[in-house]
Parts: C-alpha cells; sequence; structure tokens
C-alpha cells in the first residue's frame, strides 16, 4: 500500500496500520521539505539578492515584537534613588554573601560560586538567630554596601535576596536553570579580575532599577586585562546569567568561552527599605497578557 | 480633571491635567484618538529626595495647597494659577477634516501648551522652616505624621513625639505656631491623628500609634484676642500640658484565644460623621489590617475588631467615600468597606505595588497614587478607572483639585477597553422599552389562549360526552 493523504488515514481502523502509514506520510513530507531547502539554498548560493529579499519579506512575529505598548520604555530617569551613592559620589562596592538559615550544601556551593563573580565580596555562614534586619543593620555599621542571602529549599538553590545598604531597597528574584560550572563542556576557571558587566534589555522604568542594581554590585573600573564579562541578558522578564573569557583571535573573529555558572532569575518582588512597603511585586495575573512584559 | 501629586524621588510637585478617559499606558493613537494627551507639568522643582513631600492637603476654604515636607517645612502653595488653566479639548473629527482651519487651531493649542509649560502652576506663598528639625523616615527622630486643615480653617501639624502646631489660619503661617504636647508615655509614639469633624468640635483630638492605644483628647480653647497674647507666652510648654484635657481613652480589645494579650498598632483613624463630643464614633485602622469601630458612649473596648484585609497586610490609608471606608495597603489592594460590618463591598482594581494615598473627590471620584509612579482616578459609583497617567516619580500624596466632567459612562471614557457600555439611563430606557414589548407580546399571546382555551375546551366536553 502506497502512503495516501491525511484524510483517508482517518477512515482507517487499524491502529497499527494507522500509526505506519502516518509515519510514512510525514517521512515523506520531510523529504520533499528538505529537498525544497536544499534547492533553495542552491539558488540563494548563487544568488545572493534572493536571500536577502526573502529575509526581508519574511520576517516572523515573535512575542517579544509584538511587546505591547509601554509607556515608561526608554524613559529618563527622574529624581534620585538610593543607588545614587554608587553612580553619583562614586562609592565602591563591598558585598556580603550568606544563605538562608540551616542552609544545607547545594546553597553553600552557589555561594562560594557568587564569591568568585562579585568582586570585594565575603562570605559569612548564616547564624539563625539574626534576621535580615539585624544582618543589614551591622553590615551598614561595617561600611558594607550590598548584603546578598541565597535562598536554598530542599538542596536546591531557588531565590536570591539582594539588599543594597543602608536603607534599601531590597530585591527578590527566584532562581531556577542552575548550570554548575562543571557540567559545561568545555568551560574555564575564572581568574580574579573585575569582570566587565553587559546589561541587555533592561528598558522600562523597573527595568532600569534593577539593572541599577546589578550595576552597583559590580566595581566602577573592569580590569581589562582579565577579558571576562559577566552578561545579564533580559528576555521577556526572564534574566539570563552567563559569564565568559573572551579572545579577539583576529581582526573580525572573537572567541567564547563560557566559564559558567549559567542561571535563570525572574524578579519577584522590590520592597522599599529593608523588606518593607511594596513596590512591585509579580503576581500571577500580571502574565494575562503574554506581550506584556514589565522589565 | 486638574490632579496634584508629590513626588518622593525629586521632593517636587505634579500637576496633571488630564480628560476623563486619558490613560497613557495606552497608545494614544489606536485607542483613544478624540482624548488629548494630558499636561504633566512639575512645580517646586528645587527640592530633592530628602525634602520631599510628607504630606499635601487641599484647603476647602482658600483652595490653597499646604504641604510637610522632610526637611521640617510647612509650605503653602497658591493654586488660582492653576485653576485659570483650561483643559485641553476633546479633538474633534470634523476640525481635522477643516483643513487650514483646523490647523490654525492646532497651533494656537499647541503654543497655549507651552505657555502653560513656562508658567509655574503652583507659586509658593509661604513658608515656614524649621518647624522640627530634619529627619530621616527609617530612624527615631521626630516625623511629621499628621497635616490638617480643620473645618475652621485653622492648620494643624503633628509630630509621631506628641507635638502639635497650630496656625489659626493659612495666612499666619509665617508667624509662630501655637504648641501643644499630646499626653504620651515615654514609649509611646504616635501614628495616627485626626481631627473631630465639625466647625464647634475642632478641639477634640483623637490619636494612636504603636503600643499607644487610642486617645480623644480635648486642646483648651483659645479666644482670638488672648491668642495674640498667648503666642509669646506659650513657647513655655508646661503652662499648657496641664490644660489637655483626656476625655476618651481606649480599652484593647479582649486576649486571644490562647489568652495572650492583642498587641496595639494603629496605622489610621477616621471620625464618623455622626460623632459628637457626647458620644464619639469612630474607626481606627491597625497594622494587621483591622477595622475596629468605637463608640464612647458604649464604653471603652471597641464595639467591634474585623479581619477587612484577608493578606493582613498593614494599612496605609483610609478615607470615607460616600458613607463607606476605603482602605488601602501594602500590595496594591484598595477596597471599598461596609462600615458597619466591615464586609468589603468592592475593589478598585488596577494598582501594582503598595498605594500610598487616596483622595476623596466630592464624594464621587477617589483618586489614588503610590509606587507604581502612575495616579488613577475611579468613579465611585461604577467602579471604573477614569484617568490613568503615569508621572514618572514615585507618588505618596494625591489630591483632585478640579473635575468639570460629567460621570457618564462611555466606551471612550473607560479605561481598558469596556465594549458597548451604555450609561444606566440609557440601559433602564432599553429594559423599560424591553418590558413594554413584553406586555404587549404577552396581552396578544394571552387573547390566542383563551381562544384557544375556549375552542379545546369544548371539543374536549364534546369528546367526553361521546365518550360517555
Amino acid at each position: 500500500m502506497g502512503v495516501v493523504d491525511s484524510q483517508t488515514l482517518k477512515t482507517i481502523k487499524n491502529k497499527q496500520k494507522r500509526q505506519q502509514l502516518f509515519a510514512q506520510l510525514k517521512h515523506e513530507h520531510n523529504t520533499t521539505r528538505h529537498k525544497e531547502r536544499q534547492a533553495r539554498a542552491r539558488e540563494e548560493r548563487d544568488n545572493p539578492e534572493l536571500k536577502e529579499k526573502r529575509l526581508a519579506e519574511n520576517i516572523p512575529d515573535t512575542i517579544d515584537s509584538k511587546r505591547v505598548y509601554d509607556e515608561t520604555v526608554n524613559v529618563d530617569m527622574e529624581g534620585e534613588d538610593n543607588f545614587d551613592s554608587y553612580f553619583e559620589d562614586g562609592q565602591e562596592p563591598k558585598v556580603l554573601i550568606t544563605t538562608n538559615a540551616n542552609a544545607k550544601r547545594p546553597a553553600y556551593e552557589f555561594s562560594a560560586m557568587m564569591c568568585e563573580i562579585l568582586p570585594n565580596s565575603t562570605f559569612v555562614k548564616r547564624q539563625r538567630k539574626y534576621t535580615i534586619k539585624d544582618m543589614a543593620e551591622y553590615c551598614s555599621n561595617r561600611d558594607f554596601t550590598d548584603l546578598i542571602v541565597i535562598n536554598e529549599d530542599k538542596k536546591v538553590v531557588n531565590g536570591i535576596t539582594f539588599v543594597h545598604l543602608p536603607e534599601g531597597p531590597t530585591f527578590y528574584f527566584s532562581i531556577t536553570s542552575l548550570v554548575e560550572r562543571k557540567k559545561i563542556t568545555g568551560h574555564g576557571q575564572p581568574t580574579g579580575h573585575v569582570p566587565e558587566l553587559v546589561l541587555n534589555n533592561f528598558t522600562t522604568r523597573l527595568g532600569q532599577s534593577v539593572s541599577r542594581l546589578f550595576q552597583s554590585l559590580f566595581p566602577h573600573k573592569p580590569e581589562f586585562e582579565g577579558r571576562q564579562v559577566v552578561t545579564l541578558h533580559n528576555q521577556r522578564d526572564y534574566i539570563f546569567f552567563r559569564m565568559h573569557r573572551y579572545i579577539f583571535r583576529n581582526e573580525e573573529k572573537v572567541g567564547l568561552q563560557e566559564l559558567g555558572p549559567q542561571f535563570t532569575l525572574k524578579l519577584r518582588r522590590i520592597q522599599k527599605g529593608i523588606r518593607q512597603d511594596i513596590d512591585w511585586e509579580y503576581k500571577p495575573e500580571l502574565e494575562k497578557d503574554k506581550r506584556k512584559f514589565y522589565l | 480633571m486638574k490632579i496634584v501629586a508629590s513626588c518622593e524621588d525629586t521632593g517636587a510637585l505634579k500637576v496633571v491635567i488630564a480628560l476623563h478617559g486619558t490613560d497613557t499606558s495606552s497608545k494614544p493613537d489606536e485607542n483613544s484618538p478624540k482624548i488629548p494627551a494630558p499636561i504633566v507639568s512639575t512645580s517646586a522643582t528645587e527640592y530633592n529626595r530628602n525634602s520631599k513631600v510628607i504630606h499635601l492637603v487641599h484647603s476647602q476654604h482658600t483652595g490653597n495647597i499646604v504641604v510637610t515636607r522632610q526637611n521640617g517645612s510647612v509650605e503653602l502653595y497658591d493654586t488660582s494659577v492653576l485653576m485659570e488653566t483650561e483643559e485641553p479639548q476633546i479633538i474633534e473629527e470634523e476640525t481635522k477634516n477643516e483643513g487650514e482651519d483646523g490647523n490654525a487651531k492646532n497651533t494656537k493649542e499647541q503654543t497655549i501648551e507651552e505657555e502653560k509649560e513656562e508658567v509655574d502652576l503652583l507659586p509658593i506663598i509661604y513658608s515656614h522652616k524649621d518647624v522640627i528639625p530634619a529627619f530621616k523616615l527609617t530612624s527615631d527622630d521626630e516625623k511629621f505624621i499628621a497635616l490638617i486643615i480643620d473645618d475652621s480653617g485653622r492648620v494643624v501639624v503633628a509630630t509621631n513625639k506628641g507635638s502639635v502646631f497650630i496656625w489659626n489660619s493659612e495666612e499666619e503661617l509665617n508667624k509662630t505656631p501655637l504648641k501643644y504636647n499630646l499626653p504620651l508615655n515615654e514609649t509611646e509614639v504616635v501614628e495616627a491623628f485626626k481631627i473631630h469633624p465639625g466647625k464647634e468640635n475642632i478641639n477634640y483630638i483623637a490619636y494612636g500609634g504603636k503600643e499607644t492605644d487610642l486617645r480623644i483628647v480635648k486642646l483648651p480653647e483659645v479666644q482670638t484676642s488672648e491668642s495674640k497674647k498667648s503666642k509669646k507666652s506659650k513657647k513655655s510648654k508646661e503652662s499648657i500640658e496641664p490644660e489637655i484635657e483626656i476625655v476618651f481613652k481606649a480599652k484593647n480589645i479582649t486576649n486571644s484565644t490562647l489568652n495572650l494579650r492583642v498587641p496595639i498598632h494603629i496605622k489610621d483613624i477616621l471620625f464618623d460623621n455622626e460623632s459628637t463630643p457626647e458620644n464619639f464614633k469612630l474607626y481606627t485602622f491597625t497594622v494587621w489590617g483591622d477595622l475596629r469601630i468605637y463608640e464612647s458612649k458604649l464604653g471603652r473596648k471597641p464595639r467591634s475588631s474585623t479581619l477587612i484585609l484577608p493578606k493582613k497586610a498593614p494599612i496605609t490609608k483610609a478615607i470615607l467615600l460616600n458613607d463607606h471606608i476605603i482602605v488601602c495597603d501594602n500590595r496594591g489592594i484598595v477596597v471599598k468597606v461596609d462600615k458597619q460590618t466591615g464586609s468589603q463591598i468592592c475593589q478598585f482594581k488596577g494598582q501594582i505595588g503598595s498605594t500610598q494615598s487616596l483622595f476623596n473627590f466630592n464624594d464621587s471620584i477617589l483618586g489614588t497614587t503610590g509606587s507604581d509612579r502612575y495616579v488613577r482616578a475611579y468613579s465611585d459609583e461604577t467602579r471604573d478607572c477614569i484617568v490613568k497617567v503615569f508621572i514618572s516619580a514615585q507618588s505618596n500624596n494625591i489630591l483632585i483639585i478640579d473635575d468639570n466632567e460629567t460621570l457618564r459612562r462611555s466606551a471612550s471614557k473607560l479605561i481598558g477597553g469596556v465594549k458597548d457600555v451604555v450609561s444606566r439611563a440609557e440601559m433602564r430606557e432599553i429594559r423599560q422599552k424591553k418590558r413594554e414589548e413584553e406586555e404587549e407580546e404577552s396581552s396578544d399571546e394571552e387573547e390566542l389562549w383563551s381562544k384557544l382555551e375556549t375552542e379545546v375546551t369544548t371539543r374536549r366536553k364534546r369528546r367526553k360526552l361521546t365518550l360517555a
């Protein structure tokens, strides 16, 4: 029996036969598609204008390109905020990293990684008796500019809190898709140099505050000889963390080596002061419209 | 609609002039082609974040705006320029088609707008500096906690340490105020402060705060002739303090089921309109989202204590609107609550983040603002958001000064794209028509049925007869 069309396929009552025929049908469809593509590629190789024309005509609609209008995109920041000590006065960051109380191995491993990534940071083991408010007070007395609390639950790192000192604000992000350095193939080892920072796509007013937070964690002047870059790329309100080492192979080619780790952050809450009034909070109903983004 | 909001990030005052239906969060061309863009202008630009506005009050007597700032000053702003500025007109389609004339009109409008931008809409009149020393909101310094213009036109400012400063009128704002000290224990802090409504009852003051249960005191009455003399002598606090009389002191609610004392933390107080010095009736709102109703005649304990916010979030502000209570918390919830039972009537939706301020305009419009950098106005009757304007700075106070438009419901005036909205009157008409039609139909049907019935019954009778 030859290949049938999809309509007759529905009339076949034997399931095994139907599956077999459907596989054949699909295979045929794929082969024709591949042949078409090959022919087109050959044509376009000879005549590159055709490819340009096709690409210009055929722009796919993505959720990003269909983004809902937001008047706060690329608006100039008005007034001052609590990060002015870094941006205006040029204060160098000094970061304290700790975990949740009763943390397990993954949290310590993650905080060790964070210590490597963030220059001028120290790790202190969390004691159960101190709340974030207490810690913030002690830290600001010791001239720390930021406090980072890593949250782990059932041996999975699932959240991170950034407290800007001395007066807030507090940012809470959830962490997903954490890939450790050793699991990345061909990864390198980071050096102690101050990395460069790439902040991608933080456009709205809220995004600006988030990007200012990340910027204020790294010293003003990167050490270029280290050739290390930390990238925080925002896409559809998910922030992707990546760290690379680059090398200029020649005038055109740049080589990249991933240093890791990889993880994804999602903004859950911004609070005024040290965990006080809520400035912005993620709610499921904010995602009712798939094309609306907040960062 | 003319809205004034205070900016936390800059310390400035923002004036928004917008028509009903203005929504800056949607593209102006697609959804509301007829409604012009709102005019947003900034006044009092010489301030910064450390001298931001703490309270913003509109005087019903003179129309001026009184402001307290974080640098410890109290200021008076004139609104006459703002009141005179015209609202942007609705752009009608006809003017577009007119061609040259229309263009000329548009250019005129533009020039007017340009002129408006240059003029300071809120010029400062008086400034009384250093009423208290400059303070930080996070520290234990003395802070402003209330600014009230009472029914007789006095300007009253209160601090968390229990100091009350009273100016007899707005014109006397640059003079030294009368100062009173509220009776407080050492550990007690005032967080909520309200003056009794009614011209004759302005000396009754209710206050409360963290571990400071509700108290009502009566300030000594100062006669106008004496007041001038007394102002100088009143710098010595001791002579005044004994005169303040505690009229009502509330008792805490009964212990919990575990027989534990319920902590006290009052965030806001409201006097009921029916309250009199003989029988104070007032509402307090706690950090844990409780509404407590007090009636002094019936006892010192609250008549009821009900949880009105389910998430137990701190209530940031409460106002009376149209004989209901409107409450907001620091999580972006604004609800209308019944005065008697504390049950939720409806929600005003749209806020993200904490709502800092509510404003009641003529018992018909609710103004809200907060950390999401928007000012919003809602129609009380329909709960529709009628104005939503981005002001690019976090705001902690809002005033609606003027509104000339009717609150008639129409699709163009609504934010959020409610389709085919018909006004209530129109709905009534439609319903009446339907009813009439139905009645007509039913009357016809009745006739038909009655005819049929007679025929059927006769036939049946015949049949029965035949069978028999």
